[in-house]
């Protein structure tokens, strides 16, 4: 257990895995603003946990339920990620990771993967345990690649499957369900992997209040009246590109192999709506040719 | 973007990585060739000619057939085949360890292309993370172009421009390579349907190479149980004139009822076909064979008529770019209606029959 604060468990004959979330918060999608750069204006907009990040918290949430073992959230994002992660807390999440650095503002997916592998290694997930799952949404509202989870992995020298639907564990490996093209596959995963969930997952439950008492003490506000954790809450963790040790060239815009060049408004060829009944149709559908 | 400073350093994108042509990774599924894979060689083609390089496809199955002459008759002009009988059904890391082993021992491309499947997907980033490599997902436009990056006051010519819809769809982002991270293959995915295949010309010539990758331990460590995917026959609804999709509210009932529109459009001479969203593809009121959206088929045919579909996201991304949009439900304000040409708010338990009767005594949606 790597970031917990002894190991109270060790002798239990229960399954004591962690799963681990990574975990986005998005501009609500319809507030987005865009500067001059063309890079996304995060700062202004209401925020919240990306949607299919929610996807994959509550699978984590119901793993921990049905094989006990923890649940730790893991971002890479501004300071304000905080919000989502006490959120989360809320839930019944039982440690959050918030990898923070200026240095890594403009990362591009390739970036991102290494950023985020390299803060999972840091906290002593790796691939040669078995104990630990990391899981991921599908993709994010604002980026819409679906390129992460992937790249964690990679970096990660660990198996992944991507759209997961359904996920059990069974002996030392994890059964999933994926989504494919008109139909669905099973897979058996060895330990540790990641996985990668799809919005067709269960939704993300409701706050739980014992949780939520219990994260409040941890819980104070910020200069803008934000929810923040307090300096030195045992449950969160806020790191930098250097406490992770994350090499300068691979991070950030700079260390990123794609950059956003252009990105021009297009005019969209709205459609002119036209509410009718099936006698109007009739005469609509004619003025279309 | 084509103006830069007399003094800037020109570089051309290949020279600068050691990299050349333009490469197109051909899903298969079951034996056959996928249309995507089909379609990239229209960019990839006219890419490569621009750039006067060799158009170049990668096959990873377990047996691929005829798909090497196939592809070349669309324009390859070189095909490697990786084949392998573990290869039949798609996992990531044998994949990756293929098409990456390519990449590093046998050539490297200045452009890769991929289709936007839930195979592209899942495989692209993994193997761009792997080679260091830039990659730009669900593109809708590919072009070729310089860059001027005033920080480091170098161009950088002949560059993969991958357009991509952003921001809520209201942006054309056109991303390129860092000329700061300038690493090759430039790689992007495209979505099914968006560009058209080339007319196959089966007189065309090329190579077929076949290539072995260094399999690690590790690369079959994932077991494929079950698969399962639609039953029955496949159905194309890509050349369909006009598709009627029900959403989960039809039931049994409203489905039965799209048959018969459907079936009154074909007695019409109508080259016109069914469809269903996740929701009611999951509920069991259609095969998955039919699904419309982001994990089934991407269309856009003349006409689409949605029947009780709200218009998530994950059905739209399949059908937004139908010609002609015509929604059936009783929610004025759902985003389908809001997003459509004609809609009639009503109950398709009415509507529908009426519109049947309508298409029995000749109207065909102006088709």
């Amino acid at each position: 257990m790597p970031v917990s604060d002894g190991d109270k468990y060790s002798d239990w004959e229960v399954l004591m895995m962690d799963f681990v979330v990574l975990l986005k918060q998005v501009p609500k999608p319809k507030e987005m603003r865009v500067t001059a750069e063309g890079t996304l204006d995060r700062a202004s907009a209401p925020s919240q946990i990306n949607q299919d990040c929610q996807h994959a918290l509550e699978m984590a949430l119901s793993m921990k339920d049905t094989y006990g073992g923890r649940v730790v959230v893991v971002s890479m994002g501004p300071p304000n990620f905080q919000m989502s992660h006490i959120t989360a807390m809320e839930r019944g999440v039982d440690e959050t990771v918030l990898l923070s650095d200026r240095k890594l503002g403009g990362s591009d997916t390739w970036a991102t993967g290494y950023a985020l592998s390299g803060t999972l290694k840091h906290i002593g997930y790796s691939s040669e345990r078995n104990d630990w799952v990391v899981m991921g949404g599908r993709q994010t509202t604002d980026g819409d690649t679906a390129h992460v989870p992937s790249q964690v992995a990679e970096n990660l020298g660990i198996p992944q499957v991507t759209l997961v639907e359904t996920c059990e564990i069974v002996d030392d490996s994890v059964k999933v369900r994926r989504i494919v093209e008109g139909g669905s596959m099973d897979l058996s995963m060895p330990l540790p992997c990641m996985l990668s969930i799809a919005p067709t997952a269960a939704p993300l439950r409701g706050r739980n209040m014992k949780a939520a008492v219990a994260v409040k003490k941890h819980v104070t506000k910020d200069q803008r009246g934000k929810d923040t954790f307090k300096e030195g809450a045992p449950i969160f963790r806020l790191l930098s590109a250097d406490d992770v040790e994350l090499e300068g060239p691979k991070i950030g815009l700079a260390g990123s192999p794609t950059i956003v060049a252009a990105a021009p408004k297009v005019e969209k060829a709205s459609r002119d709506l036209q509410v009718t009944d099936t006698n109007g149709l009739i005469g609509i559908v004619e003025g279309w040719q | 973007m084509s103006d830069w400073p007399e003094d800037a350093t020109v570089q051309r994108f290949s020279d600068a990585t050691s990299s050349e042509g333009v490469m197109v990774f051909a899903e298969m599924v079951d034996g056959h060739l996928l249309n995507v894979g089909r379609e990239l060689m229209g960019p990839g083609r006219e890419m490569a000619d621009q750039l006067g390089v060799t158009l170049s496809a990668i096959l990873i199955h377990h047996s691929v057939g005829d798909a090497p002459q196939d592809l070349i008759s669309l324009g390859a002009d070189k095909v490697v085949v990786v084949e392998d009988p573990r290869l039949e059904h798609y996992t990531t890391l044998p994949y990756a360890r293929a098409l990456s082993d390519y990449l590093t021992n046998a050539q490297r491309p200045e452009i890769l292309l991929m289709g936007a499947t839930t195979t592209g997907r899942d495989l692209a980033p993994r193997v761009a993370s792997r080679v260091d490599a830039g990659v730009t997902a669900d593109c809708t436009k590919l072009s070729v172009g310089p860059f001027y990056h005033r920080k480091t006051k170098s161009v950088t010519t002949h560059m993969l421009e991958a357009h991509r819809p952003s921001f809520g769809e209201s942006k054309l982002a056109c991303i390129m390579s860092n000329p700061e991270q300038l690493w090759a293959p430039a790689m992007a995915t495209a979505r099914p349907g968006i560009f058209v295949a080339p007319a196959s010309d089966s007189s065309r010539t090329g190579d077929v190479e076949s290539f072995t990758p260094d399999w690690q331990d590790g690369d079959f460590s994932v077991e494929v149980m079950d698969v399962r995917r639609g039953e029955g026959e496949r159905v194309d609804l890509g050349h369909c004139k006009l598709v009627v999709a029900g959403g989960i509210p039809c039931g049994q009932t409203g489905f039965r009822e799209i048959h018969d529109l459907v079936d009154a459009l074909k007695s019409q001479g109508l080259d016109a076909e069914w469809g269903a969203s996740r929701a009611a593809v999951d509920a069991g009121h259609a095969p998955s064979t039919r699904q419309i959206g982001q994990t089934g088929q991407s269309i856009r045919p003349p006409v689409y008529i949605a029947v009780a579909i709200s218009g998530a996201p994950q059905h739209t991304a399949g059908m937004k770019d139908s010609e002609r949009i015509i929604a059936v439900n009783t929610d004025e304000s759902c985003t389908m209606v809001q997003s459509a040409d004609a809609a009639i708010i009503g109950d398709y338990r009415e509507v529908i029959p009426q519109l049947t009767e309508k298409v029995k005594s000749g109207f065909t949606f102006g088709l």
